[in-house]
């Protein structure tokens, strides 16, 4: 081995005269800089919706559904229910939160909605990971919720994952792209419908854990509406999962499909990936479930 | 316990308070404060796990003693050579047990033998820090074996004067404090010792800590937590079903993130010691700027390979003894080094693949195998920069996909061919690249920098400076990714 260069010795500390006063202002700048942008994000409401990592994306909403005031409803989902922003459903004159997230199953976004002393009123759960048991993304979720960053993000909006200045951008970049594309339109099916409700009986029975909190929802009063949403298909194709059918109905929620209204409306989805709906088609299915909500369909 | 945890925060807030406004005004001030910092250090040490103590204080007993017995004049040649081996043996066994016995156990005993080893040696916790504080137990008895090294002085004096306990607890201090304790840099007691004493809060040097802190914490908090996120796609089966540009851009993602982490861990390190007193090496001098493997290990992980030269490397014989041993000293030592940071084979293949490399550039500059002078810059040196930016990426997989078969996949998936990367994963690379990739810039740009110094000023670099690093600290502040463990914390 060849020997490495000569080590080198950190500069003598006599070298840095008034270091104490120059550090101290870095300091106070690094943190009036902060102070300036939680300013601006709470004034402005120059924030973030989505975010660069899908750690961040689920700290934006868990903050604004824990930290925001109470919404008659929440959507509670995967990351296809988190396109569905709450900006979308103002536009439609609604409240609803938005608890959709990426690479986390919906039983912790239900148990995160029950984490609020008043929960929503209104649960609309995503059907597509209803049936799954929760793993590591979503023990960090949890754990994340307690931790004292989180605690702190709700005193100080600047340490708030949608004060993020890349997040932002990111959002801002992402709408933009939007704008510009439109989304692709949903693919034809593979096999036509393989996924129709079936005739024969349905296990309509959950994991334990997601059954504990459903129960758990009733009994706070909740009205629970399980949603079937597009998934990368037209909405002409798209079929909605008989299990969850049977399991709303034999527990007396309501049901949405979502498809089948944008089909009703003649609207068509499209989608920026296969598979996560653009942000018109997004906000389309916005209204219509805005609709839905306010004629009290769904309601069994 | 994290530096990257609030607990740390209040752990840090209380010691430096105690330690400067309590037990600096003590009398005995200078060795109440070595003893406050050896107790804090074993309190930050055994915040997860108290039962590890046992281990450390093992060591600390061992190499203090043993320390102390090959620093005396009393015993002869023969009495200290064994002392020594004995130490030696000690230390490694140590670690041999704790670290590689499952490892040892697959490769050199039958399948049969396993059946009831196997689930106890798998049970065996991996103490934190013990690769690193075991490196500097060894270095402290051989460098005392030795007794050629400066900067022994002060243990010399505390044995002349009959301090014992005073002699121990700068042997404690060496080896626990804190900054160093978990993941290095690997300190050396002739570094380090004639600095212990009493510590006076006028002498910090803040600007130094505060530029080392918020460096440190802006490339672990903003860039390498944030990357991690994007390079999560490299474990399988993520990886399988992307395009060979994603591919190579994680793989130039994750080189990015284990500096970012790593190096930031040793400038928090290095910070943290200035708020106590002290003054630790550079671990880290740009790496990526390297124009060849034998340059990547002059600037990564500086304290780990000047350990390896001075304690196996010229043991060995070094260079001295003919082509054909030197090329045997290179891949062993290589290959120990690879296998010092895991329990793995892949971790030595990796140190051996790096060997490899040692071995061909020595054999390329001719029969001396001294590196020629380079000029600063030019299109061959910025061809050896990407050359080898690329053969020390590729190697970082072994790092990431500990499984081979994995390794080959990956590999062979970048050779496909297919184009196309997704735009949230670009952003995310990009964006959190960029820092990593200007630090490096700002490192190549020395006769840059000095002109620009020299233009402009002391004052105008220090308020740039300033500005800079207070932008680095709001987005400390604002910007940090999901918190996780340093990398290096498993080895």
């Amino acid at each position: 081995m060849n020997a490495p260069a000569d080590r080198m010795e950190n500069p003598p500390a006599a070298a840095y005269d008034a270091g104490g006063v120059w550090a101290l202002v870095v300091c106070l700048c690094g943190v009036a800089l902060a102070a300036g942008l939680g300013a601006l994000a709470a004034g402005s409401g120059w924030r973030a919706q989505l975010a660069e990592t899908n750690f961040q994306s689920n700290m934006i909403r868990l903050a604004d559904y824990r930290h925001g005031p109470r919404p008659h409803a929440v959507l509670i989902g995967t990351s296809l229910s988190g396109r569905l922003l709450p900006g979308y459903f103002r536009e439609a004159g609604m409240e609803v939160a938005n608890l959709g997230l990426d690479g986390a199953m919906v039983v912790t976004g239900m148990e995160i909605a029950l984490s609020r002393p008043d929960p929503a009123l209104v649960w609309l759960v995503e059907t597509r990971t209803l049936g799954q048991e929760a793993g590591a993304n979503d023990a960090q979720l949890l754990a994340a919720l307690d931790d004292f960053s989180f605690w702190l993000g709700a005193r100080f909006p600047a340490l708030q994952a949608s004060a993020r200045p890349s997040s932002i951008l990111y959002t801002r970049m992402k709408a933009a792209k939007d704008r510009r594309t439109g989304g692709r339109p949903g693919a034809a099916p593979a096999s036509p419908g393989t996924s129709a409700p079936v005739a024969s009986p349905v296990d309509t029975s959950f994991p334990p854990a997601t059954e504990r909190v459903l129960a758990q929802a009733r009994a706070a009063g909740v009205r629970v509406i399980f949603v079937h949403l597009p998934d990368g298909r037209r909405v002409a194709d798209s079929q909605p999962p008989a299990h969850a059918i049977a399991a709303a109905e034999a527990r007396g929620f309501g049901w949405l499909d979502v498809p089948k209204l944008m089909s009703e409306a003649g609207v068509e989805t499209a989608y920026t990936d296969g598979l996560h709906l653009a942000a018109p088609a997004a906000a389309n299915a916005a209204r219509l479930i805005a609709q839905e909500l306010r004629s009290d369909a769904g309601r069994p | 316990m994290l530096f990257n945890s609030w607990v740390f925060l209040a752990f840090l807030a209380v010691v430096f308070a105690l330690y400067y406004g309590v037990i600096g005004r003590l009398p005995w001030r200078g060795m109440a404060q070595v003893l406050f910092l050896v107790a804090a250090s074993l309190v930050f040490y055994a915040y997860e796990n108290p039962w590890l103590l046992i281990l450390l204080g093992t060591s600390l007993l061992i190499n203090g003693l043993g320390t102390r017995l090959l620093i005396s004049e009393s015993p002869g040649q023969g009495q200290r050579r064994r002392v020594l081996a004995a130490l030696v043996i000690l230390n490694l066994a140590g670690i041999a047990f704790f670290k590689y016995a499952s490892l040892l156990a697959n490769t050199l005993l039958p399948g049969t033998a396993l059946d009831g080893l196997l689930p106890m040696l798998h049970d065996i916790p991996l103490p934190i820090g013990i690769s690193f504080y075991t490196f500097e137990g060894l270095s402290i008895v051989i460098d005392a074996y030795q007794r050629r090294v400066k900067g022994f002085e002060p243990f010399r004096q505390d044995i002349r004067e009959g301090k014992e306990w005073r002699f121990q607890s700068r042997i404690w201090l060496f080896m626990t404090f804190f900054p160093h304790l978990v993941a290095g840099p690997i300190v050396r007691a002739h570094d380090f010792v004639h600095q212990i004493g009493h510590k006076r809060l006028r002498e910090i040097d803040w600007a130094g800590a505060v530029r080392c802190l918020i460096t440190g914490f802006f490339l672990k908090m903003v860039c390498a937590d944030n990357l991690k996120e994007a390079t999560a796609l490299i474990d399988p089966p993520h990886f399988e079903g992307l395009s060979s540009l994603t591919l190579l851009a994680l793989l130039y993602g994750f080189s990015f993130q284990i500096f970012a982490d790593f190096a930031g861990y040793s400038l928090i390190a290095m910070g943290l010691a200035r708020l106590f007193g002290y003054q630790f090496c550079i671990n880290f001098n740009f790496p990526y700027l390297s124009a060849s493997l034998t340059e990547f290990w002059t600037r990564w992980h500086i304290s780990l390979s000047t350990w390896l030269r001075d304690y196996l490397y010229i043991p060995l014989g070094g260079s001295r003894r003919g082509a054909a041993r030197t090329y045997v000293n290179l891949f062993l030592v290589m290959f120990l080094g690879g296998l010092w940071h895991g329990a793995a084979w892949s971790y030595a293949v990796w140190g051996t693949a790096h060997g490899i490399g040692l071995a061909v550039e020595r054999a390329l500059r001719g029969p001396d195998g001294r590196p020629k002078p380079r000029a600063g810059g030019g299109l061959k040196r910025w061809l050896g920069i990407f050359i080898t930016f690329n053969v020390v990426s590729l190697l970082w997989l072994l790092f990431k996909l500990p499984d081979f078969s994995d390794v080959l996949a990956y590999v062979k998936a970048l050779g496909r061919g297919t184009g196309g990367i997704a735009p949230q994963t670009a952003y995310l690379l990009a964006v959190f690249s960029a820092p990593v990739i200007l630090y490096h810039a700002w490192g190549g740009a020395g006769a840059f920098r000095e002109r620009v110094r020299q233009r402009a000023g002391t004052r105008v670099i220090r308020l740039v400076e300033g500005v800079l690093l207070a932008v680095l600290l709001f987005l400390i502040l604002t910007n940090s990714g999901s918190p996780g463990a340093f990398i290096y914390f498993q080895f």
